[in-house]
């Protein structure tokens, strides 16, 4: 009986997932592919660019990335620069995570305390 | 320099938490002092933005690294603190204040002690950094921290029975919800290309509600749902109440519910505006009757007080979750109003079980008794916050549950369903319950025998006295001085909460919300009837003062303390139809034993489904999705 | 360590092996860590290979001779000042006039340098140093729940009858039998 019920709402879940998923691969653009994108150009041109029709964030950070931030690995200039703030909470979420593990497997009281017992 | 100080509040709190690792692990003075310091110092900083805030009405909008919208769409990060945001900022720094100042009397014996201030610190940070931004991955990175500092301190005593369990329970119920709400924020950047709540309101407001952004919809509110503990995502919360140390379930049911609250009203009424569809009204209203009634009906049957505790905060946000999905703006005030109340309350009652918990040892219902004598001060602060949670006047309660059955009444007459009829009924029997349930909590640990080894307990020293002080008289003067909380407090975020073309125009620029033809709702100020709080509460005063002189001088008549080993005298009988007790006393938790076996049927199932099992808790959520997944779909349109 | 009859340290061959990958995986680990602007790479990937030394010193080791060398409680406040310092660099940029976390000093070299991009390359090295430490600091704790508790009587036995049940698949029949004998034997002295 749990069974069929757990099975039917995975079902449902799955359902409603694939034709969200469906519905977004024929209607909605891609977020960026990129392919009227001049690599070259950007790189010889750093500062001659046009963001005044982007077809999402992607667009304007590829073309602003060379002048406003002068780092050649883009991908680091969006993890630091422009969403660094993120960047922050995910390094702190890895500090609370070690602090917590460290405070869970932490038994060294419980044997001080009964006298060595396992 | 005023939109400095939100950045600087989190990450002040933040950096105070590596201090402490840093240097507190040996020295327990300096690691206080930092803790204080760091918390004051945010306290401080969060009051300093009243006043421009909810005052003057301006909205504060930070673009983290001076990255401004280019072109209309949004590349950076943005903080943007609105009245609702800060609202729910106030609560969470006090809170976490009275926490603070609680918890350096009350763990002055544990080990590890620098661990913890570290993930306390750590989780005030990520929860106020959740309130008070504007980009939703940011908020799901602050879910996360927030997700892993809750159960680092939920298992913080690991040399208890049960208390890993409840750890593991909490870590997988909550990295469930972390990753429905992870799902639909990609399914959501997916279909607007841009992960800034403005700007996403206003494109989802030109394009329409597409099948993508209803099952990101879905996914988001059942993410959000778990953080707020709804039935059924409420499973981990009465374990993982009762085994933290006080001072953090205090926190957990102060706090952390109130940020899953804050998330499901910025979802629903913010970003994606779909709360004037009467089916996602009913679907929210539902949800909200079902908690209400089934927290309480499992709160009448406990043994233990802080788990008891736990199934009425579970009640409770019921209440709000009720009151936040009638879709009106009387609906929103008493929402807040009672998010609000229901911290100060019930952090106050969280803090009395802690005093009890020091003072004697135990929290076992059959165990305590006649504390009243022992411990005078904590009695009165236990009794101010039950006053509250019943809905007694003239406190807190009171006032917030009389708007929520007022808005409920009011939709049903408005919209002529009979439903939200029977939610006010249910509403005001679940209120009279409570009422039931606390009178047991008295009894069974105030008021009665006290049994012989309790006889030395003493009162708990001041640094876990004066948060009780305080909270009691917020409670006191909250109920008060409503009209005062109104105006300067609930009016402001009702306001904020329903015109999202404020909160768009400051993030992205004037004219940007020009696609929206969404005029600017009129709130008026929530009109309440012709009742002086004043004169009730003097009545009040004397009616107790004269009780309680009356119950604790006279001798008790009821014979000596009672001695271990005492035989079973059955003319004491009477409550209990023949059933052996411990006790010759009408105490202990088996007050209401007489409704628990008429609703024996009810019981067995609601019992056979809390089994303690891990994975039918997580059936559980998987079910409750799908069910909120089917209903969007099949009637948003 | 005792393992065996006249064996006394863990198999050679791992050992070298671990001295050395050992040189090998920190500095590689320190070069992604460094040039993190310029060549694919950065902070948090850098930082994970340097903590596998750990793991290398591990394997080769043992946990007591790791736990020497590297020191537990070091590595537990040296990623809480990596930490700070990631939250320093964020709040010189209102110390400087602008909103927090801005890239303040941005053009001080050309595109492709070593030092090229401001703030990026010193966030780099902050986090790096941070998940080193960090995730080094977790392989340890985690590690320390597998050694066997120095006031443990019975743990050495039970190694021991893990590795001579695992030793007789090669031998001839004989030799098996004999050496099936010596492990109910052994096994036997480890439930007494």
């Amino acid at each position: 009986m749990k069974r069929t019920i757990t099975l039917m709402s995975l079902l449902i879940i799955l359902v409603c997932g694939v034709f969200a998923g469906r519905f977004a691969y024929d209607n909605i653009p891609v977020t960026y592919d990129g392919s009227s994108f001049n690599v070259v150009d950007l790189y010889n041109n750093p500062t001659v660019y046009d963001t005044s029709n982007p077809d999402g964030v992607a667009d304007v950070i590829v073309k602003e990335n060379l002048e406003k931030t002068m780092a050649a690995n883009n991908v680091a200039a969006v993890v630091f620069d422009f969403r660094g703030f993120d960047t922050l909470g995910e390094s702190f979420i890895l500090l609370t995570a070690i602090a917590g593990s460290f405070v869970i497997l932490s038994r060294g009281h419980k044997k001080e305390e009964k006298g060595g017992e396992a | 320099m005023i939109q400095h100080f939100p950045v600087l509040a989190v990450m002040l709190l933040f950096l105070g938490a590596f201090c402490v690792e840093i240097f507190g692990s040996k020295n327990e003075g300096i690691r206080n002092t930092i803790t204080m310091l760091a918390a004051t110092i945010a306290l401080v900083l969060i009051y300093a933005l009243i006043k421009p805030v909810m005052i003057d009405g301006e909205i504060i909008s930070y673009w983290m690294g001076n990255w401004a919208p280019v072109s209309g769409y949004a590349i950076g990060i943005g903080y943007e603190i609105d009245a609702l945001s800060l609202f729910f900022a106030l609560l969470v720094v006090t809170t976490f204040w009275l926490s603070g100042v609680y918890s350096l009397s009350y763990m002055a014996n544990d080990h590890h002690l620098g661990h913890y201030y570290t993930l306390y610190l750590m989780l005030s940070g990520s929860v106020l950094g959740l309130v008070m931004t504007g980009d939703v991955f940011n908020m799901f990175v602050m879910v996360e921290i927030m997700t892993f500092a809750s159960v680092a301190l939920t298992a913080f005593r690991n040399e208890n029975e049960g208390t890993l369990e409840a750890g593991f329970k909490y870590l997988v119920i909550g990295s469930m919800g972390s990753s429905f709400t992870l799902t639909g924020i990609a399914l959501i950047y997916g279909q607007c290309h841009t992960l800034n709540m403005a700007q996403i309101s206003a494109q989802l407001s030109c394009g329409g509600l597409t099948p993508t952004t209803v099952m990101a919809l879905a996914l988001i509110v059942a993410g959000f749902g778990v953080k707020s503990y709804i039935v059924p995502f409420h499973t981990p919360a009465a374990d993982a109440y009762m085994v933290a140390p006080t001072s953090i379930s205090m926190i957990f049911s102060g706090m952390v519910n109130k940020a899953g609250v804050y998330g499901m009203i910025r979802v629903l009424y913010i970003i994606f505006r779909v709360m004037d569809q009467s089916n996602v009204q009913m679907l929210i209203v539902l949800f909200g009757a079902v908690t209400m009634f089934i927290g309480v009906t499992m709160a009448l049957t406990q043994h233990e007080f802080k788990r008891l505790l736990a199934f009425h905060s579970i009640s409770q946000i019921g209440y709000v979750i009720t009151a936040i999905g009638l879709g009106s703006a009387l609906g929103l005030t008493s929402g807040l109003f009672h998010a609000m109340n229901h911290t100060l309350f019930k952090g106050l009652l969280f803090l009395t079980a802690g005093a009890v918990l020091y003072a004697t040892g135990t929290t076992n219902l059959d165990k305590l008794g006649g504390l009243s004598k022992r411990m005078p001060k904590t009695t009165i602060c236990f009794l101010i916050g039950a006053f509250s949670i019943s809905g007694l006047p003239p406190f807190n309660g009171f006032v917030s549950k009389w708007l929520v059955y007022q808005a409920t009444y009011t939709k049903a007459v408005e919209s002529g369903n009979f439903v939200y009829a029977i939610v006010t009924v249910v509403a005001l029997v679940v209120s009279v319950m409570t009422l039931a349930s606390f009178i047991k909590v008295t009894q069974a640990v105030f008021f009665g025998q006290l049994p012989a080894e309790l006889k030395k307990t003493k009162e708990v020293p001041a640094a876990m006295l004066v948060p009780m002080y305080i909270m009691s008289a917020l409670c006191v003067l909250c109920g008060i001085f409503y009209p005062i909380v109104n105006k300067y407090l609930l009016y402001p975020a009702t306001n904020a909460a329903l015109n999202v073309t404020n909160y768009i125009d400051k993030m992205m620029g004037d004219g940007y919300a020009a696609g929206l033809g969404v005029s600017n709702i009129e709130v008026a100020p929530a009109a309440f009837s012709f009742w002086n709080p004043i004169v009730w509460l003097i009545l009040f005063v004397v009616i107790f003062i004269a009780a309680f002189i009356v119950i604790t001088g006279s001798k008790s008549s009821r014979g000596q303390l009672l001695q271990p080993g005492v035989k079973y005298d059955p003319k004491y009988a009477t409550f209990f139809s023949g059933e052996e007790e411990l006790f010759s006393q009408v105490g202990g938790s088996d007050l209401f034993w007489g409704f628990k076996t008429d609703w024996k049927g009810y019981y067995r199932v609601l019992e056979g489904l809390h089994s303690g099992i891990v994975t039918d808790y997580a059936v559980f959520t998987v079910i409750a999705t799908a069910i909120i997944t089917l209903c969007m779909f099949i009637f948003m349109r | 360590m005792k393992f065996k009859e006249g064996i006394t340290e863990k198999n050679v061959i791992i050992k070298c092996g671990a001295d050395k990958f050992l040189p090998f995986a920190l500095t590689f680990g320190l070069y992604i860590i460094l040039f993190g602007t310029i060549s694919p790479g950065g902070g948090f990937q850098g930082g994970v290979c340097v903590a596998s030394g750990a793991l290398l010193l591990y394997l080769g080791y043992g946990y007591n001779i790791a736990t020497k060398a590297i020191s537990t409680e070091a590595l537990r406040v040296n990623e809480a000042i990596g930490a700070s310092l990631y939250v320093i660099l964020g709040l010189l940029g209102i110390a400087f006039g602008a909103n927090f976390c801005r890239n303040i000093f941005y053009n001080m070299g050309a595109v492709g340098d070593f030092l090229s991009a401001g703030t990026i390359t010193f966030m780099g090295y902050a986090v790096g140093y941070k998940v080193l430490s960090g995730v080094g600091f977790l392989l340890l704790l985690m590690l320390g729940l597998l050694a066997p508790d120095p006031d443990d009587a019975d743990a050495a036995p039970a190694v021991e009858a893990i590795e001579a049940a695992e030793a007789p698949a090669e031998l001839p029949l004989e030799e098996a039998v004999d050496a099936a004998v010596a492990t109910e034997t052994v096994k036997e002295g480890v439930t007494e």
